[in-house]
């Protein structure tokens, strides 16, 4: 099974098309942290755990548009193709597709590391400052429910219409764009983007350390448990077409 | 087959795909303003639906179009088919037939936007609906994003032969010019989505259309060359993208056009007509009492003859100074002019001097040098000028100045309408002249009501008197309707736009303005203007940000005077605000003036804004006031003060000069205007607010009759306040 795991890494991690992804995102998550990150989120430092959870909520759009465009790979013609010979193959439909799903992680983490360390190499070069234990909290509360979400509902569009991936990575970007300047309820604010803004302005005093409403909490949990759910089905159907 | 031919095939097929239309459908639903919904709260009509429904059609359609392309370009390849339709077909040649058909689709899916949106356009905007102006704001927003993101996201195709990364790119090279801070004083990288925030209803939007004219050839030759240089990446003959681009350079004609073109394009960028050089402000200086240089030249007078070429953006004249050299010897002069004009030839007493245009570009003007010859008695300083109009710098970050030259609306002043000479002032000088305009306008300049002179049915223009006591002058000039009021006993001349009368009588603005006026004459007394030098209310355009007052003109912005702004309380403070804003300023910063060297931020911003909240506590009630401007000070003053670098001023350094002067800028708006405000409401609470306005009634009368600026300190003693009891910095 690790062998097959190998197989989809290099299939998915190793072509151009990743280290394009790479570069980009590396451009555009070190230009958002020199021209946005660096003035700082509702008035905290840019270094806050506020002002970080800002950058991911600006990058995360991105890097997730990334992510669909390897999960398009996963339903793209030439994929269908190969399918037919690996569905002739005794690895479950189900399986196969669990092994690519995770291969495509593999590689959006290998993102998110690299837009971490981004952030964490210029908190240090402009500012002197390497807070990780600080920035976890909000990594993990931007990162995994947007995550789940867009993975569960980009797999059952896929299944549909591989090009409505397209449509979904344009509908991410415009939703992050939009995001950012309105205030939208939790149960919306998918990235957080707007919460990031706004919720420290009303948490008394000054850099305010960080924490999340329950509302808030409740909105991630539903948006993972939804994103689990669309996952779970779409790797299910993967495995009863295949079957059929 | 030829292009042509291939492109008959493509935009036929093209036609007949259900895609197609599904994204035309899509594209026309996306620059409805119905369903996006979305309203400037204090925006024209014009953009609240053309400037809405051209923004929102500019990123929905131009997506979708990319979309379209990337599906278009990259079908071929996935149904495996490019083997076969290239052994008959040179891919090069379909490539740009291909895209050609896209481009005719999107001048198709604009078309028919504008025409599904023609009739809610008329029934919204009633009697404001210009046709020329429609149909252009979407041929150059709408149509022109889509074209040129159809032009980028075929390029990045034909490099990377790969459809996500090339929707990725383009989403970041769209998306970050549209978003990032770092390009946000500078409108021409908005390819993607023009950075408009205002659009006149009444004084038309030319500058607006020269500018994206201008921004959209950039892109064009730049786009254009790159789509040229692309078509080089094509590949053939089972090549990859390096192995194709050197079997597809013996089109040599290719990159012929495309290096010149992008060439082109990066040397219009770098080479823009229409804003000047000046570096960012300098805010510890630019508010300070001015401390000029003594000259030793005395003004005696200025004599004027002006003509306005409004449809060129451009003017010619010549300013007449009178001068007294009391130096007694040869004194270097200098007159500081608009610096897209050109100073053509400097005579004194008759005879041409020799002078230098220093080129130093700074808050939108330069200087001219030259030197003015020992003599006694009066020499006439003769300066010949002309040229262009040039924006600020400043003005860069939001696509439109406050002044400019347009074929509907001309606004002038400082240094714009012609060159001001370092002197040193002398009593009784009045600056006068001749103003020559296109007959469409009628010009409202300071000083006495402007008369007709000369009437040149030939050319089409009129020449108007002017005539100011001072040493200054300022214009506006549109089709103005000009209605006298009387008001505390006091003649108020107000000029609104032809094309806004009827709202004007609707919305009882005129009522509005007679209130204020009251309301300052019963507190600080009359102004002390006369039949001859009225008072001038005047309506001017959008773009010209909220307003200002200068000598007897006080200037509202035409949003101030929609019905949805001045009817609706509800909406807030910001229309009332303005309009009551501008006219106070002729007691507090025409005739009285608050300026404190130590406290830079005491201004007369802050007791204008003080006494604007006087007149709708009056009007309103307190808890209306308190919610629309104590409340509102109070936010800004908080945010201001818990703002990162302000509380680490340390870490300005590390910030790029750009965020420095906009953090600065913000910090000073907040000092002078709400902070300063929120001040003086402190004082209110704590000895009682008739007692600071019985304060401020005083400190007016013994500024304003002995000519004297009142400070801080002199607020404070007049108070009995310590600074640390309302002190907030």
């Amino acid at each position: 099974m690790f062998k097959l795991y190998r197989y989809e890494l290099k299939h998915y991690l190793t072509g151009k098309v990743f280290l394009i992804l790479a570069v980009i995102t590396g451009v555009y998550s070190w230009f958002t942290l020199t021209s946005d990150t660096i003035l700082g989120v509702a008035n905290t430092a840019p270094f806050s755990p506020w002002s970080f959870g800002g950058y991911l909520a600006s990058v995360l759009p991105f890097c997730l548009a990334c992510l669909l465009a390897l999960t398009a790979m996963m339903y793209s013609a030439d994929a269908k193709l190969t399918e037919e010979i690996a569905a002739a193959t005794p690895t479950e439909g189900r399986r196969r597709a669990l092994l690519r799903l995770g291969a495509i992680y593999t590689g959006f983490i290998l993102l998110l590391m690299m837009i971490v360390v981004l952030a964490l190499v210029f908190y240090y070069r402009v500012f002197g400052v390497m807070n990780v234990c600080s920035l976890i909290a909000p990594l993990v509360f931007t990162a995994i429910p947007s995550l789940f979400f867009v993975t569960g509902f980009a797999m059952n569009l896929g299944r549909i219409n591989s090009g409505s991936i397209y449509a979904l990575m344009a509908l991410l970007m415009l939703y992050g764009l939009v995001s950012g300047g309105s205030a939208l309820p939790g149960v919306l604010d998918l990235f957080g983007n707007s919460f990031f803004r706004s919720f420290p302005k009303i948490i008394d005093g000054i850099d305010p350390a960080f924490s999340v409403p329950a509302g808030m909490l409740i909105s991630r949990l539903v948006f993972t448990l939804f994103g689990l759910l669309g996952m779970g089905a779409a790797v299910r159907a993967f495995g009863k077409a295949k079957r059929g | 087959m030829s292009i042509l031919s291939f492109y008959r095939v493509e935009l036929n097929r093209l036609l007949r795909a259900k895609m197609t239309w599904l994204i035309i459908a899509l594209t026309l639903a996306a620059a409805t303003p119905i369903i996006t919904g979305f309203e400037y709260s204090d925006g024209t009509q014009f953009m609240n639906f053309m400037g809405v429904a051209n923004l929102s059609g500019c990123v929905g359609g131009g997506i979708l179009f990319v979309l379209l392309t990337l599906h278009e370009l990259s079908k071929m390849y996935e149904k495996h088919v490019d083997t076969i339709v290239e052994a008959v077909a040179d891919p090069a040649r379909l490539y740009c037939a291909r895209v050609l058909a896209l481009l005719t689709a999107a001048v198709l899916a604009v078309t028919l936007t504008v025409v599904c949106l023609l009739p809610y356009g008329l029934a919204k905007l009633g009697y404001v609906f210009e046709a020329e102006f429609y149909f252009s704001s979407f041929a150059l927003f709408m149509l022109c994003s889509i074209l040129l993101s159809i032009l980028l996201s075929a390029a990045l195709y034909a490099v990377t032969r790969r459809a996500s990364v090339s929707f990725i790119i383009f989403l970041l090279l769209a998306l970050t010019a549209t978003i990032s801070e770092k390009f946000s004083d500078n409108h021409f990288v908005k390819w993607f989505m023009p950075q408009i925030q205002f659009l006149s209803d009444d004084f038309g939007n030319s500058m607006m259309v020269w500018l994206y004219s201008y921004s959209r050839l950039i892109w064009f030759c730049i786009f254009g060359g790159l789509f040229t240089l692309s078509i080089l990446g094509i590949r053939r003959y089972g090549k990859g993208f390096f192995g194709s681009f050197r079997a597809n350079l013996k089109h040599v004609v290719l990159p012929i056009i495309a290096i010149p073109l992008m060439g082109a394009g990066v040397y219009a960028y770098a080479h823009q007509p229409f804003y000047d050089n000046s570096p960012p402000i300098d805010y510890d200086t630019f508010y300070s009492a001015d401390e000029e240089e003594p000259t030793d030249l005395f003004l005696l007078g200025t004599e004027l003859d002006i003509e306005i070429e409004a449809a060129r953006g451009s003017l010619r004249g010549t300013a007449v100074h009178t001068v007294e050299n009391r130096a007694g010897r040869p004194v270097l002069s200098a007159v500081a002019v608009n610096t897209g004009y050109t100073v053509e030839e400097i005579l004194i007493d008759g005879v041409p001097v020799p002078f230098v245009d220093l080129k130093n570009d700074t808050n939108g003007e330069k200087e001219i040098e030259f030197t003015v010859p020992a003599g006694d008695g009066a020499q006439t300083i003769t300066i010949i000028y002309g040229g262009r109009y040039k924006m600020w710098a400043i003005h860069k970050g939001w696509g439109e100045g406050s002044d400019g030259i347009s074929p509907r609306y001309v606004g002038l002043g400082g240094r714009s309408l012609y060159p001001r000479i370092y002197v040193d002032r002398a009593e009784d000088v009045h600056t006068k002249g001749r103003l020559t305009l296109p007959d469409n306008l009628t010009p409202v300049t300071s000083g006495a009501i402007n008369a007709v002179l000369s009437v040149d049915e030939r050319a089409g223009t009129k020449t108007w008197s002017m005539n100011n006591e001072g040493s200054s002058m300022v214009l506006e000039a549109a089709d103005y309707v000009q209605r006298s009021l009387t008001a505390a006993g006091l003649n108020i001349e107000f000029y609104y736009n032809r094309k806004h009368e009827a709202v004007i009588e609707e919305i009882g603005a005129a009522e509005l303005m007679e209130d204020v006026i009251n309301f300052c004459t019963e507190l600080y007394g009359p102004l002390p203007f006369s039949e001859d030098i009225p008072l001038k209310l005047i309506q001017s355009t959008a773009y010209g940000g909220g307003g200002y007052a200068s000598f007897n003109m006080s200037v509202m912005n035409e949003s101030t005077f929609s019905p949805e702004n001045l009817g609706d309380l509800e909406i807030g403070a910001s229309s009332q605000e303005v309009l009551a804003h501008e006219i106070i300023h002729q007691w507090w910063g025409l005739f009285a003036h608050c300026v404190d060297i130590e406290d830079t931020w005491w201004t007369d911003e802050g007791v204008t804004t003080f006494t604007t909240y006087l007149f709708v506590r009056d009007r309103y009630g307190e808890d209306y006031a308190n919610q629309h401007y104590v409340e509102k000070w109070e936010a800004a003053v908080s945010d201001m003060l818990e703002n990162f670098y302000y509380r680490n001023p340390q870490y300005l350094d590390i910030l790029p000069e750009q965020y420095v002067e906009a953090l600065e800028g913000r910090d000073w708006g907040v000092q002078m205007y709400d902070m300063t405000a929120l001040m003086i409401c402190n004082a209110g609470r704590l000895i009682g607010m008739d007692n600071v306005t019985e304060a401020l009634s005083e400190l007016y009368e013994t500024a304003s009759s002995n000519y004297t600026y009142v400070t801080f300190q002199d607020f404070l003693d007049k108070t009995g306040l310590d600074r640390e009891e309302i002190a907030i910095v």
